[in-house]
Parts: structure tokens; sequence; C-alpha cells
């Protein structure tokens, strides 16, 4: 026993928030070990070491309170000084250890507390509380929505998710990754809907993984789309739990990571990007307008400056006349080719929104005040650039904003670039070729063996008929998809 | 491998186009062309270049003029007078004066038609009476929309159509059907457009009355909202038609004769004091006062197309030729025709006191 004390400090003498306490009762002695920082003290003083001294002197240390053991003894009437601590401690986490299996940094660094005792080590869950409550979702933003969200801990994740689905269906499974970090990582999916095979896949991807730190969902992201080279993700990231149980009656699959406020779901096929949550809570008939903006900005946000710019450079006789002399009347005097002014103020604007992002809020504001100010009036007063320009890259980018998850938001703006520079060097015909390659690029991503772009293609036509333009009435809509699930209806157990 | 041919492929697609590359301040958009023929026997070039500097006002233009041995000789030699190249796609109007449309319009027009600049979806007029570059002059100094002078003439007058280059060659490319070309003067410093010009084998023969400009647009469907009155002073009555449909057919049984079938509906406009609708009869023999006006005007009309002109304006040609009619390869084929004209009147509003507003 004093080895393992001796071994342990050895080791440990580096982390001085551990803290060792020897507790000498009735001579009898018991070492607690735990964390300073991760667990929470009072659990640690009044019912582990309570705990132990009661068990092992036999009698309440106050005697006002009724313990657990007093009342075991009083009703069965044995002996408990050499009974296990493990049935006794007043804490429901409780592991008895093997100090040659199980490595007992993890136990401590976990917010364990190990008592060593002669006969045995036990680890005892005192973990604190150090997540922030749950809150309002930051990123995706809903009218009607719930208005709870993820948060850092994966238990209240977990927690939020099983609120709305009640099932013991809803199953869980949860590994440790990360040789460093050992981050608890999980997977959750309604076991008669999913399919098994995808399960077991996403179970053996998880598996494989082989990494010293797992500090966000991404990184189990980018282990299990490892195979998608494609700009776009085929997993959804949301910081929504309603969203998540929306998936997961539809039969995908939710990986939870801890310390992450995002939730994975998977497969996600281009559709889910572009729909939103808000359409399935507001009124069916009203989705359809909502759902062409949606998608008249998707084309807006990638094409508009390559357009302008094959118009005003190549195909001047695909516009209206009077549109080319109010455009043509706009250019003059700017010092720039249009490629060029095109370029700079895209360039300019991604600046403003990155600089957005990594500001604090304070200055965040002012930024873009300035920003919008130099950019947008003084630019045009001094001539650099021209009114239209600016339009154009508004449009662009108030456009690109109606996606809300970054990936979508970011591949967007390649392949704005893409289009940009091939109209840049050949006009319409040039922004022809560049959707050629979109199209080509989309069509073979694959989303977890299923294909990206369903269901366009493969085509699907019923389910086009209730999700491309409209959304079907709820009561109606009682048939569950078929690339995600085998349990089709909706309407019975 | 593969990878590298498709980026090639790719990069020949790309930069074949490269040299078509023009950024939109370095191009002079010619808004009006106009052509004259010199004495000397070159053509004198004028044209109304948008001015882009003046960002206020966009309708204000640069008249650049030149002269060369060919159209496009000429048009190079303004890049001399003007720091741009001039640009001919969003060209709305061309005006060639008389002495080329009688001589020289094959020449001309081909300058155009080869130019894959343009998609010749301008109009054309033939300069009555005035040099190209007067009216040139005058449509800048006025400002004129040209377009929307023409579709409002063509709405409200009916003397001039909204055929394009474009439909006038396929036109003239037809067998056995010749074209009539809007002509426009300048009046008083006012820009007129003017009856239609007729022409036979690219070459421009004389100009239709404005009546006669209004009945062949009509017989050619070009246009169906036009006004027309019958009798005079206390017997006037003015039919405004909104819709008129005809139709121009050979008889099944005589392969001579050819029946012109139209049918006409309008709101009577206008009536003096002696025209007095109290029943359904009095309405229809205004109905029948019309029609026979409009037949003996037809008649009339392809009288003169037949005697005096001796063009076939109005394709009856093209007809036979389909038809694999043997009298269209005959000389003279129209003097052998009799036509015969069937015209259907109805006067569908009359009007009232009681206005809806």
């Amino acid at each position: 026993m004093e080895d393992l004390i001796e071994y342990l400090k050895s080791k440990l003498k580096n982390l001085n928030d551990i803290y060792f306490r020897e507790l000498n009762i009735k001579g009898k002695k018991v070492y607690i070990v735990f964390s300073d920082a991760l667990v929470d003290s009072n659990l640690v003083s009044n019912y582990v070491v309570r705990s132990i001294v009661e068990i092992i002197t036999n009698e309440p240390v106050d005697e006002r309170k009724n313990t657990l053991k007093d009342k075991i003894e009083e009703k069965i009437g044995i002996n408990t000084s050499n009974i296990d601590l493990e049935d006794y401690i007043a804490i429901n986490k409780v592991k008895k250890l093997d100090k040659e299996k199980d490595n007992l940094f993890t136990y401590i660094l976990s917010g364990f507390v190990l008592i060593v005792l002669t006969d045995g080590i036990y680890a005892v869950e005192t973990k604190a509380s150090l997540v922030r409550g749950i809150s309002e979702p930051t990123s995706e933003n809903s009218v009607r929505g719930a208005k709870d969200s993820f948060v850092e801990n994966i238990m209240t994740n977990i927690g939020l998710v099983r609120r709305r689905l009640k099932t013991e269906k809803l199953e869980y499974k949860e590994s440790k990754i990360g040789t460093k970090t050992k981050t608890t990582v999980g997977i959750m999916y309604i076991s008669d809907i999913a399919k098994p095979d995808l399960v077991n896949l996403v179970g053996e991807k998880l598996n494989k993984i082989i990494i010293d730190g797992i500090l966000d969902i991404n990184y189990i992201q980018e282990y299990i789309e490892e195979k998608n080279e494609s700009d776009f993700p085929v997993s959804i990231n949301t910081e929504r739990p309603d969203i998540v149980s929306y998936y997961l009656l539809q039969g995908r699959i939710a990986v939870l990571v801890d310390n992450s406020p995002y939730v994975l779901v998977l497969p996600a096929f281009f559709e889910d990007f572009i729909n939103h949550i808000d359409d399935v809570y507001q009124k069916s008939k009203n989705v359809t307008i909502t759902k062409i903006i949606r998608y008249v900005c998707l084309v807006l946000t990638v094409t508009i400056p390559a357009l302008y710019l094959s118009l005003i450079t190549f195909d001047q006789e695909s516009i209206p006349t009077e549109l080319l002399t109010s455009f043509a009347a706009q250019r003059e005097g700017v010092p720039f080719p249009a490629f060029i002014e095109a370029i700079a103020m895209i360039f300019a604007f991604e600046i403003l929104r990155e600089s957005d992002l990594r500001s604090n809020k304070i200055t965040g504001n002012t930024m873009s005040i300035v920003g919008a100010l130099i950019l947008g009036d003084a630019a045009v007063s001094a001539g650099i650039v021209s009114p239209i320009m600016i339009i154009v890259v508004a449009l662009t980018t108030i456009s690109g904003l109606t996606f809300s998850d970054i990936n979508v938001v970011n591949a967007l703006r390649k392949w704005r670039a893409i289009y940009m520079i091939f109209a840049s060097l050949c006009g319409l015909i040039g922004m022809a070729m560049a959707t050629i390659l979109f199209v080509t690029s989309l069509v073979s991503t694959n989303s977890y063996t299923k294909s990206f772009t369903y269901p366009v293609a493969p085509l699907n036509m019923t389910q086009l008929k209730k999700s491309l333009f409209t959304r079907m009435a709820i009561p109606k809509d009682n048939k569950r998809q078929k690339i995600l699930t085998n349990n089709l209806t909706r309407s019975r157990e | 491998m593969r990878k590298y041919v498709i980026a090639l492929l790719i990069a020949v697609l790309i930069f074949g186009r490269l040299d078509s590359i023009r950024e939109l301040t370095d191009l002079a958009v010619v808004k009006a062309f106009g052509i004259d023929l010199t004495e000397d026997g070159k053509y004198h070039i004028s044209a109304i270049v948008i001015d882009t500097s003046d960002k206020e006002n966009s309708e204000s233009g640069i008249i650049y003029e030149s002269t060369g041995d060919s159209v496009h000789d000429a048009a190079r030699n303004i890049v001399g007078i003007s720091p741009k190249k001039l640009y001919l796609a969003h060209m709305e109007t061309l005006i060639i004066s008389e002495e080329i449309a009688k001589d020289k319009m094959e020449n001309v027009l081909d300058f155009f038609i080869r130019d894959n600049e343009g998609s010749n979806a301008f109009y054309l007029f033939i300069a009555n009476g005035n040099k190209s570059s007067e009216i040139i002059d005058t449509i800048n100094q006025e400002k004129i929309d040209m377009v929307s002078f023409l579709k409002a003439s063509e709405k409200y007058r009916g003397n001039a159509n909204l055929k394009n280059l474009n439909e006038i060659i396929k036109t003239i490319f037809k067998e056995g059907i010749e074209v009539c070309v809007n002509s426009i003067s300048v009046k008083d410093d006012k820009v007129l457009i003017n009856n239609m010009a007729y022409f036979k084998d690219w070459q421009m023969k004389d100009y239709l009355s404005q009546e006669e400009s209004v009945l062949y647009n009509v017989l050619t469907n070009e246009v169906n909202n036009i006004i027309m009155s019958v009798g005079s002073e206390d017997n006037l009555a003015v039919l405004e038609i909104v819709d008129s449909k005809s139709k121009i057919s050979i008889d099944k049984q005589q392969n001579n004769k050819i029946n012109i079938k139209i049918d006409v509906n309008g709101n009577l406009s206008e009536t003096s004091k002696n025209i007095q609708i109290k029943s359904t009869n009095d309405l229809e023999e205004i109905q029948k006062s019309f029609e026979s006006k409009i037949n003996s005007d037809v008649i009339e009309f392809c009288n003169k197309i037949k005697n005096e002109y001796n063009t076939d304006i109005l394709g009856i040609g093209n007809l036979l030729y389909r038809k694999k009619n043997t009298l269209y390869t005959e000389e003279n084929y129209l003097q052998k025709l009799s036509i015969d004209v069937e015209t259907n009147v109805n006067i569908s509003n009359q009007g009232g006191i009681n206005k809806k507003w």
C-alpha cells in the first residue's frame, strides 16, 4: 500500500493540484488521492471521508444523522468491519480497481477520488460541475423552435436529447478516445429506426481513431469523413437538441463528444443544409416561398460576382442596353479592371467577416461600422470601386448568410471564387464550365455510402415532392425515408 | 494522367476565349447608326455613341462621323477620332439613305450580317427625303428612344412594323416575297416615322402611302391596333381596331384565284350625330359599312400592287411556291391573279355614358 502511494507520489510530483491525504482511523491506514481542481470538495469531505470513517469505526460521525450503514446494521445485524467499501460508500459511482490493469492516473484526472486501502483501491466519482448552464443557441437561430442548446458536458447533452425521446430504443454507446485526453465520445441512435449497418460503420470508424487528443467535434468529423474530398460536409453540425431529435427520428445517427457544444448528425444530404428546422415549425403551406428564397440565395451567392464579371467583360450583348449604359457609366473612371475590382471587394468583405468573427464583441461592432463605411461609402466616393460592385458584393454576402453551417458557407465561398476565375477567363461559357465542375463535384460526393445529392440524384420523386419546394403537412407525412431506415411507418409502432 | 488531360482540355477551352475579353469602359456603345453615300461614291457613316461619362443622364450621346471606301473601313476610321472601339451589339437603329437603298443595299447590309459581334436585332429605316446623318443628328438632339418611338408608331398608327434586320433579311431570302421597310424623316426639327418603302430584288422602289402602309401591315399581320373611319361629317363613324387577323390563301377550285379573309374586332370610338345605334340592326349596318370599306380598300391596294408597283410584298408568290403552283414560274404572275376579299367586322363595344370609375 505504501509502495503504491510512493509510486503515485513520484509520478504525480509535478502535478501540484493532486492532493494526497492520509487517514489514520483506529490504527487502520487509508489514503485518499484526488485532484483539487476537478473534484467537488463538498462531496469528498461529506460523503467520501465521512463514509470511510463511518464504515471503519462502525459508528456514525454525526450522531444526528442516520446513515445507510446504521440502517443496514440494525436490520440485518452484521458486522461491517470487513465488508466491501464498494457497497457502502454513500456515492453512486464506485469501482474497485486493479492496480495492474487499470490506469489509476486516468481516474484521478477524471475527477475521481482514489481510496487506497490495504485490501484494495477504490475509485469514487466526485466530479465537480465545471460547465456552464444550458443557454440559448448562438449560431442557429429559430423563430419558433426550442431555445435550449447543447453545452460542453456530454451527460447534459444526452439528457437534453433523452428529454425529447423517452424511449428505451434510444441507445447510447460511448467510448473513450484520445490517448491523452480520454475524451468521451458517444453515438446515439434509435435502434428500431436506424439502419444497423450504418451504426456499425460509425462504430468501426470511431474505434479506429488513434490520436493524442480530441478537443472538438470537428476532430471526430474529420476522422469519420476521411474519404470525403468534397468541399461540403457530409454530416450536420448542430447545437440544438430538437434538431438532433428530429434527425434521430428519421433514422440518422448522432455522435456526441464531451467538451463540445455541438453534436454531429449523419448522414447528411445537400438538401439538409438548405432546409431549416424552422420549416417544420411553421405552417407548411407558407414554406414554399421561404424555400424558393433559399434556393435563389444559393444560386446568387455562388454566381452573382461571376455573372457580373462575365456580363461586363465578355458578354455585353446579353444585357439590355439601358443596364449596360448604367454599368458603363458607373465603371467610368474606376482604375482597375473589373476582375481585380471584384476580387478586391470580395476579399475586403471576407476580411470584414473574419475580423468580425475573431474580435471580441465590443470592438467588433465598431469595426463593422468602420468597415462598412470605408468599404461601402468612401471607396465609392473616392472612385476606387463602382457602386454596382458594392451592390454585387453585398448581395453575395447576405445571400451567403442564409446558410447557418460554417462549413457550407466556406464551401460556397470557395465555389464563388472558382466561378469568378472561370468567368473572368471566358465569360458565360466559363460559368457553364464551372457549373459542370460544381455539379460533378456534388454528385460524386458520398455521404456514408449514400449519395450526397439525394433526392435529386438518385432521383426520388416521393421525397422531392415532399421536400423540394414544399413541406408535406405533418399528419400526411407518415412515411420515413427509405434511404435512412427500413422501418418506414411513422404513425404506429 | 486523365486528370492532366482534363485540365488541359479545360485550359484550352478557357484560354481560347481570352482574346475576346473587353472591358466595358473600352467600348463605345453605339445606339444608332446612319449610312450615307458621298458624291464620290464613298460611304459616310454617323453613329450615336452613348456618353458614359455623363453619369446623371444616360440618354445623352456623342456623334461620330467618318468616311471610308467600305462601311467597315469607315467604322475603323472612327477609332482615329474616338478613344474607344465602336461596339455594335447594342445598336437599336440603322438608318440608310435612299440612294443606298435603291442601289447598294446588298453591299451595306452584308457588313452587318457578317459581323459576329451583334445579334442584328435592330430596326432598319430608310431615310425618307433627308440625309441619314441629319436624322441621326436630330435623334441625338431630341434624345429620342427609337425603340419605344417605333413601338408607339406601330401600335397606334400602324404605318410601321417591328420587323428587325434579322427578320427582314430572312424575308428577302425567301422565294416569292418582297419586303417593305420602315422609313424615317425629319420635319421641322422633329423626327417622324414615315410610310413604308417597298422593295424589289434588294432594290427600293418607292414609298407606299399612309393608308397602304397600314393595309400592308394588317394584311401581313404585323399590326392589329389601328383606327379607321367611314362616312364623313355628320355620318362619320370611327372604329378602333383592337384585334385583326388576315389570311391569304389560294382558292381550292381556281388556282389563279386568291382569297383574302380579314377578321376585325374593334370598338366604336367616335360617331357623328346622324349615326344612331338603337338596335342590333343598326350596329350590323355599321359593321357592314366598315366591311365594305375594308373590302374596297384592300381590292384597290391589291390592284395597285399588281399593276403599278409590280412587287410581291404580300408574299403571294411564296404561297404559290409552297403549293407547287405552276403559275409562280411564269413572269408577271401577279397580273394573272384574281383577288377576292372577305371581311368580317365585329364591333364588341360601343361605349357609353357610365364610366366604371
